[in-house]
């Protein structure tokens, strides 16, 4: 999880920096971590570990993916109190205003700036929220019956959360330049998407052909022992 | 020209830092919040597995031990 959240900051969000002071990769404490590189660190770790054990690899990604939010819950309040990773400047009754000289930079602001505390809607959509669901899936709705559909929900309600949080929140400093005041990463046209939104499409993506694998295979088929 | 927004709890990062000779010792709550995350998700992971009625008739894909969970092909290994 840290070397895949470490690499996935470097490789996504740095890349020159880095290429130009590779020691400084080793230096975790200053700072730098990516959810998706995180999540492919896992889903690596996962697939050697359950090819390794013999265990399926659909039912043991919907362990992970349950086990996944509370850590994203816990992991976001933490951005807050470090006062990092804040939303864009807004004048919504819940504003905050963080304090430090990045944090008040706000074009065409003066006195005070306030921002979305968007680690705050993080935190509860895809921790309060996604856990949630994830828990009522599996413990009520049987889901778990059906090898990867937890996994897909996962994927899917990550995914949307994400991209969705990414238009209140400020992308990193690299990105902004005089013409790309947001600093998007990504133009289509009139769509305009963020590093975090770029990295969300594939999964996305991925769980919505796990929700739907796993929702045409009965679950008898998996009673033959298949490896998936 | 924000009459309402909240000022921000300055909480720190650190919950604590003590100096064992020449070296500090921080506890983040950045690193809290994933041992904590962590633990949750394994006892989320214990308390699934435990169930047999939650998955198909082939069973969980990890077996439950007294301490925790292991593979099912583990004594194959």
């Amino acid at each position: 999880m840290i070397i895949g959240g470490r690499l996935g900051f470097v490789v996504f969000y740095q890349p020159q920096y880095y290429l130009q002071n590779p020691l400084e990769i080793l230096m975790v404490w200053q700072g730098g971590m990516s959810f998706h590189g995180g999540f492919i660190g896992v889903a690596v770790a996962g697939l050697v570990f359950s090819m390794r054990q013999g265990a399926p690899l659909l039912g043991t990604g919907d362990l992970l993916g349950l086990a996944t939010p509370p850590g994203l819950l816990l992991g976001r309040l933490a951005n807050f109190t470090n006062n990092e990773l804040w939303g864009r400047p807004t004048d919504v009754p819940w504003a905050v205003i963080f304090p430090g000289e990045a944090a008040q930079a706000c074009p065409g602001v003066e006195g005070l700036c306030a921002r979305h505390p968007s680690q705050l809607y993080e935190a509860l959509l895809e921790g309060f929220f996604l856990g949630t669901l994830l828990l009522v899936l599996a413990w009520r709705r049987g889901w778990l019956k059906w090898p990867g559909a937890i996994t897909g929900a996962f994927l899917v309600g990550y995914g949307l959360s994400r991209a969705f949080v990414e238009v209140f929140r400020q992308p990193d400093m690299q990105f902004v330049s005089v013409g790309n005041p947001i600093g998007h990463t990504l133009h289509f046209g009139n769509w305009r998407l963020t590093m975090g939104q770029t990295l969300s499409v594939p999964m996305i993506l991925l769980g919505l052909l796990l929700l739907w694998l796993s929702n045409r295979r009965t679950p008898v088929l998996h009673e033959k022992g298949q490896v998936l | 020209m924000f009459p309402t927004a909240i000022h921000f709890p300055d909480i720190g990062p650190e919950l604590f830092a003590i100096d064992i000779g020449t070296f500090n010792f921080a506890l983040r709550w950045y690193a809290l919040a994933y041992l904590v995350g962590i633990l949750i998700g394994w006892q989320i992971c214990v308390g699934a597995v435990k169930k047999p009625a939650f998955w198909p008739k082939a069973g969980p894909p990890l077996t439950p031990a007294r301490s925790g969970i292991y593979s099912r092909g583990s004594s194959l290994v």
